[in-house]
């Protein structure tokens, strides 16, 4: 999988000019006036921020076009935009890591907080780690122990817990 | 200056109390590990570490974050030295001389004179603090909305402006935020604005799930390394690690300007521990009989850069604390995380909070003690934890973000949030986008929007009556030269070389 940066500033503006726009668009669905008796209303920030993602995601576009054409007239292969920002084992930590917490907020209301927890630690040790199942497990264990300890018996959270207690 | 003995005996008699001593401890010795980490900074600390203050008083709980953060400043110099990767971007410049310094076999001296620099740096910086805050609090007392506004927009422009490799990247991060911080009711008419019937979001997106994210999770994917660390044992035993008196001799003049230049470059919004570290290390290199050695492994280099860095975290906390204007991602965090406990930082927080303000200043010289200590005796302890797999620490970490986010508010839509903006957050790392300022944004969103309305309702709704004030118009008139500056240069300096000469 290859995305150059300047690839990604583009994708980046682009995504950028749409928010912007949906942003003030919606102020105005949702009726929240910019001025309100002469004062600034319940819209009159957003729709600024709005604006100002706008603005300034097309002036990135911009910017990343001009860098371009200046590397090109050069005739030199600009390094920084050209460079592929996507990298094979990030991605596998970036799918493991987001993919164990959202297993963490599924998990969770049946068969708690800390159990989960444990579970997607071991998870990230043994795939991103490639250490053995048991030492996964006894981590993650260690893990949650350590969680149980310093969130439920020291700070008092009321954390989901399962038939078990944790 | 009698009033001021009076005010630091008031905050020792604060730090009289054990726990409240421990957690200065424990803040420091978990900074200095999380600094120590690679990739992961001062930032990330105080936000993954955030949660251990749920329920702490307003004291203990600043207390704790602050040992954080200079412990965290020191920490990133540990793998600086020992194996070429700074914990941090403000331990880049350490790495130069102090990996050159390892592999000579001068581990031990190397990472002493860090943590000496560094304390020195942090305890000087400590007592400029002291005597600088107040003042500037007590002139910043007369400041009303407008003038609020205007330093909120400081804050914003220029940590926009500075950070980050386009100008254009900060802005649009500064906006997000700016626009996080408005979702949910508007405080001052009820309005729902862009909840879109989630009961979840009527209170607004807190900060922290979003730092969280941004920060640690980012990070903690973006953490790739997986490399054994092999650190001659005999170069970091304790004996080895007191520079000589000669050494002394040639460093402690590097240390002061280092000390002196982090301090006020911190003070400035945006610039920080990174940018002082840059400019102690060049002035170093400049003023040193020996500046041509400079990279090959000179004590002096990385003297220069900690104490400047060290220094930078101190002089960073004025505006936070005196004006309510964080100027770094790290300063947003905590300043967000005071806001939490109750506190709202400004001129009045030495005169409203005295005893949280001044044990919070004895805390400094207690932390940076415990600092040296733990330069020293923990020396081996770091070493070892850096032996872990990535992987396993990263998991620990990222459990520890799952928790607090969840313990926040007692709901796993929060640990949502955190999750949501850890992979938004690894995708603008990757795209060079700052975290910083959305950070930044979504603290200071609320503020600036009271502020101008308030600004706006005393001047009759008119916008030119709010910035025509003189130090309004002052504020302002900096914040476009800061963030806005290099550019207009830019476009003069190129219309003027474009100017046929006429003869």
């Amino acid at each position: 999988m290859k995305l150059s940066l300047r690839q990604g500033n583009n994708i980046l503006g682009a995504i950028g000019v749409l928010l912007g726009t949906v942003i003030v668009v919606l102020g105005y669905v949702q009726k929240l006036p910019f001025v309100k008796n002469g004062m600034p209303g319940p819209g009159f920030f957003p729709i600024i921020c709005g604006i100002g993602i706008a603005i300034f995601s097309a002036l990135l576009i911009v910017e990343n076009k001009s860098k371009a054409k200046k590397a090109l007239e050069n005739q030199e292969k600009d390094n920084d935009l050209e460079e592929n920002i996507l990298d094979k084992a990030e991605l596998k930590n970036f799918v493991y890591s987001i993919g164990s917490g959202i297993l963490v907020i599924i998990l969770a209301p049946l068969i708690g907080m800390i159990t989960s927890i444990g579970i997607a630690v071991a998870i990230m040790i043994k795939v991103l780690g490639e250490d053995s199942l048991v030492k996964a497990i006894i981590i993650g264990a260690g893990t949650s122990l350590v969680l149980f300890l310093i969130f439920k018996v020291f700070l008092g959270v009321p954390l989901p817990n399962s038939y078990i207690g944790l | 200056m009698g009033n001021l003995f009076e005010n630091l005996a008031l905050g020792f008699s604060i730090l009289q109390d054990p726990i409240v001593l421990l957690y200065s401890l424990a803040g420091v010795l978990a900074g200095v590990i999380i600094g120590a980490l690679p990739g992961l900074g001062p930032s990330v600390g105080i936000a993954v570490l955030l949660p251990l203050t749920y329920g702490m008083d307003a004291s203990s709980g600043l207390i704790l974050l602050c040992g954080i953060y200079y412990g965290a400043m020191y920490g990133g110099s540990i793998t600086a030295i020992l194996i070429n990767t700074p914990g941090d971007s403000a331990a880049i410049m350490t790495s130069l001389d102090g990996y050159q310094l390892t592999q000579k076999g001068q581990a031990g001296k190397a990472l002493g004179m860090a943590a000496y620099a560094s304390v020195i740096g942090g305890t000087i910086s400590v007592v400029a603090f002291m005597i600088l805050a107040p003042v500037i609090s007590s002139y910043a007392l007369a400041f009303g909305s407008s003038e609020y506004f205007a330093l909120m927009i400081l804050g914003l422009t220029s940590i926009a402006g500075m950070t980050g490799d386009s100008p254009s990247k900060g802005f649009l991060a500064v906006f997000t935020g700016l626009f996080i911080s408005l979702i949910g009711l508007d405080l001052v008419t009820g309005a729902q604005r862009y909840v879109f019937g989630n009961v979840n979001l009527y209170s607004g997106i807190d900060f922290i799930p979003v730092a969280m994210g941004l920060f640690g999770i980012a990070e903690i994917i973006s953490v790739n390394s997986g490399e054994d660390i092999t650190i001659d044992k005999e170069s970091i035993r304790i004996k080895n690690l007191f520079p000589n008196k000669q050494e002394w001799k040639d460093c402690s003049p590097h240390i002061g300007r280092g000390t002196v230049l982090g301090f006020f470059t911190g003070m400035l919004p945006g610039a920080g521990a990174t940018i002082a570290s840059f400019l102690s290390y060049s002035m170093a290199k400049k003023t040193s009989k020996r500046g041509d050695k400079f990279g090959t492994g000179l004590l002096e280099g990385v003297a220069a850069p900690e104490s400047a860095n060290n220094a930078a975290s101190m002089g960073a906390m004025v505006p936070m604390l005196t004006l309510g204007v964080p100027g770094s991602g790290a300063t947003a965090i905590m300043m967000g995380a005071l806001m939490m406990l109750g506190i709202t930082p400004g001129p009045s927080f030495f005169i409203k909070e005295a005893e949280v303000a001044w044990s919070l200043v004895a805390s400094m010289y207690i932390g940076n003690i415990f600092l040296l200590l733990l330069g020293i005796l923990g020396l081996p302890l770091f070493v070892r934890i850096l032996k872990i797999k990535a992987p396993t620490l990263n998991a620990v970490v990222f459990a520890f973000i799952l928790i607090g986010s969840y313990a926040l508010e007692n709901s796993l839509f929060t640990v949502g949030v955190t999750i949501f903006f850890g992979a938004v957050g690894y995708f603008l790392k990757k795209l060079k986008v700052p975290a910083a300022p959305t950070v930044l944004g979504i603290v200071l969103g609320y503020l600036t929007e009271s502020n101008l309305r308030q600004a706006l309702i005393i001047a009759d709704g008119s916008f030119f009556g709010v910035i025509a004030k003189p130090i309004t118009a002052v504020i302002l008139i900096f914040a476009v030269l800061l963030s806005f500056g290099t550019p207009i240069t830019e476009i003069i300096k190129r219309r003027i070389a474009k100017k046929p000469i006429v003869q």
